[in-house]
């Protein structure tokens, strides 16, 4: 093993999200790729790096070449709150070299890059949009011009202790750019699909030598602040969660807060678990997963609630009102209609880590993926999943509400095959019962755990939940037109 | 701070040469900060735009003229031939063009801290003088 391996200094990005992808930040001295199509946000990408990193003593180098004029560059930058006027010439200066690169002479552009990089000696370099210069390059016949001019940019720009970043309209398979994606150390791709009416931004770590990155594509969202990167979080150990392992059993029991519920669970629901609420409209799943966490504020215990049934303009009902004046619960913002899984995973993974929280509410996940952008609805099962996991991972106890269609004899769930994802499930019915419209409630399921299997009618008062008597005296309730056992028995007999 | 960049001198006073070549020598400052930054097409064309915003019957430069020394050269055999308050009425009208186009283009503080930069050597004064000629 080599002990006396030169240590690689990671740089803080500057764009939040950013740095979790890179293995924790930029490598120093590495030399860059930053590609994608038009109006991907590399630029933005580049100048948010730029301005956080830049400093007097640390100054930064930005070429433009002959992609988007230097001018249009600055004024539309300039809206982005991290750009910081006070930072240009002490820290970072804009070079030009479209004049340079329309000779056709890679020998005159390296010439200048030279002159300029050791006039100023940039920690930090810059090339805007690189694929004019790659594109003059095939226009002239000069792709081995190109290499080379690659080549010698790459040891002049290590050489001069100069991390550095080309931008570049190019494709993670563009062959155009094969020469610069083999000796780049380090390629990020941007990327933007429509779908329908939304939009959704992607960026991938393509390549970074020297560390581990998190691999695959991630949200992305470019706002007023720049962009932030909401890397798709993976669950932490969650291999290990078997009965043995001493950090995970026993897990204690939380009390639900609904009055009989705990009993039917077989003495509460195990922390760390995630539940099921599955039940059609108007039975009281709200309020359940309310008392859930009014139980748990009593308790000492924080929660978060996602609340995605909650439309502008509407207010939380007023006992969670109450919970979230109270800072016992914090709410998720879920207005927007082109969320990404990762997004919302992203706002829950920070408030339970901010607050504390271990009681989390998804309210519900018809409306979770109502709010999503259509790109991520294809794979909602899947994320679902990982979301379940990362949460459950924190040590959070999850409740997800689930609206469910009352067919009857059909006895479903979850319309996400979320069923066999959570560790437990609750159901709730309507059913026909002496000309009255009643409802019913049962514990399908709690994992490696004993529980009722009774149906048990219960009523909504002001209160809350009421749980009342089992009814073994009537069946088949889930039919929706149960009959008592009684005329069955008579029934049999004839 | 464009009077400041002419010598604060006044209308009826001023000498066409001395005002050709402070209008001179302060373009050429702020060109050479511009040209780095934007290139040459770029700085050819807003120089180009400035003479049309400051209507002052200037010459429009020929296709080749392609230095900043070539379009600053004719521009002072330009200034040098009209009388005093002529030449000093079309060089204030020239530098205000050239800077508000800068404004319209990259905002007042970036423009600011251009000129600031360019004219450190003559005498300046606030940038809120430079508005609409």
């Amino acid at each position: 093993m080599n002990h006396d391996k030169v240590p690689i200094r990671r740089l803080p990005s500057g764009v939040p999200g950013l740095d979790a992808l890179l293995g924790g930040g930029l490598a120093e001295y590495s030399f860059n790729i930053i590609a994608g199509e038009p109006g991907s946000g590399k630029t933005t990408l580049a100048h948010q790096m730029m301005f956080a990193l830049a400093s007097p003593q640390r100054q930064a180098l930005f070429f433009t070449v002959l992609g988007e004029p230097a001018l249009k560059m600055l004024r539309y930058q300039q809206q982005y709150n991290f750009f910081d006027s006070a930072k240009l010439d002490d820290s970072i200066r804009f070079i030009n070299l479209g004049e340079e690169v329309l000779s056709g002479d890679f020998d005159r552009v390296l010439a200048r890059i030279v002159h300029e990089v050791e006039s100023f000696d940039p920690a930090f370099v810059f090339v805007d949009s690189f694929r004019s210069v790659t594109q003059v390059a095939g226009a002239t016949g000069q792709q081995g011009a190109l290499q080379n001019f690659v080549q010698h940019l790459g040891i002049l720009m290590t050489s001069w202790q100069a991390t550095t970043f080309l931008i570049g309209e190019y494709q993670l398979h563009d062959s155009e750019a094969n020469p610069v994606f083999t000796i780049a150390d380090g390629i990020l791709v941007l990327a933007q699909s429509i779908t329908r009416n939304s939009m959704v931004r992607k960026i991938q770590v393509a390549k970074m030598r020297g560390h581990a990155t998190i691999a695959g594509l991630h949200t992305f969202r470019i706002t007023d602040d720049g962009i932030q990167v909401f890397p798709r979080t993976l669950p932490v150990g969650a291999h290990k969660r078997h009965a043995n392992d001493p950090k995970v059993a026993p897990r204690p029991a939380l009390a639900m807060g609904t009055p009989v519920l705990d009993d039917m669970l077989g003495g509460g629901l195990p922390a760390g678990y995630s539940l099921l609420v599955a039940g059609p409209s108007g039975s009281g799943k709200s309020l359940l997963s309310t008392a859930f966490l009014e139980e748990g504020a009593r308790h000492g215990e924080k929660g978060v609630v996602a609340a995605f049934e909650i439309g502008p303009g509407q207010t939380l009902n007023p006992r969670l009102s109450k919970l979230v004046d109270d800072g016992d619960v914090g709410v998720i913002d879920t207005r927007a209609l082109d969320l990404s899984i990762d997004e919302t995973l992203f706002a829950l993974t920070e408030m339970i880590k901010a607050t504390g929280a271990t009681r989390v509410v998804i309210d519900s996940l018809s409306g979770f993926e109502l709010s999503l952008a259509p790109a991520f609805q294809e794979d909602f099962r899947e994320s679902l999943h990982r979301m379940v996991a990362v949460l459950t991972g924190l040590g959070a106890t999850v409740l997800m509400v689930t609206e469910l269609e009352d067919r009857y004899g059909d006895l479903r769930f979850s319309p996400y095959g979320a069923a066999f994802l959570t560790d437990a499930i609750i159901v709730q019915r309507y059913v026909e019962l002496q000309s009255e419209l009643k409802r019913v409630i049962a514990v399908v399921k709690v994992r490696n755990k004993n529980h009722s299997h009774a149906l048990r009618l219960y009523e909504i008062n002001d209160g809350g939940i009421v749980i009342g008597k089992p009814l073994p005296e009537v069946s088949p309730l889930l039919t929706g037109h149960p009959r008592l056992m009684a005329t069955l028995a008579s029934l049999a007999g004839a | 701070m464009i009077h400041g960049a002419l010598g604060e001198g006044s209308a009826e006073a001023a000498d066409p040469t001395n005002v050709a070549a402070a209008a001179v020598q302060a373009l050429t400052l702020l060109l050479a900060e511009l040209q780095p930054l934007i290139g040459l097409l770029a700085l050819r064309a807003l120089y180009v735009r400035s003479l049309h915003l400051a209507q002052a019957s200037f010459e429009r430069p020929g296709k080749e003229l392609e230095s900043a020394a070539e379009l600053l050269a004719q521009l002072h055999r330009d200034l040098v031939s009209r009388d005093p308050a002529q030449a000093w009425g079309a060089a204030v009208a020239l530098l205000l063009a050239l800077a508000n186009l800068l404004v319209s283009l990259i905002g007042e503080p970036l423009t600011d801290r251009l000129l600031h930069k360019a004219w450190r050597g003559l005498p300046v004064t606030k940038s809120s003088e430079v508005k609409s000629p």
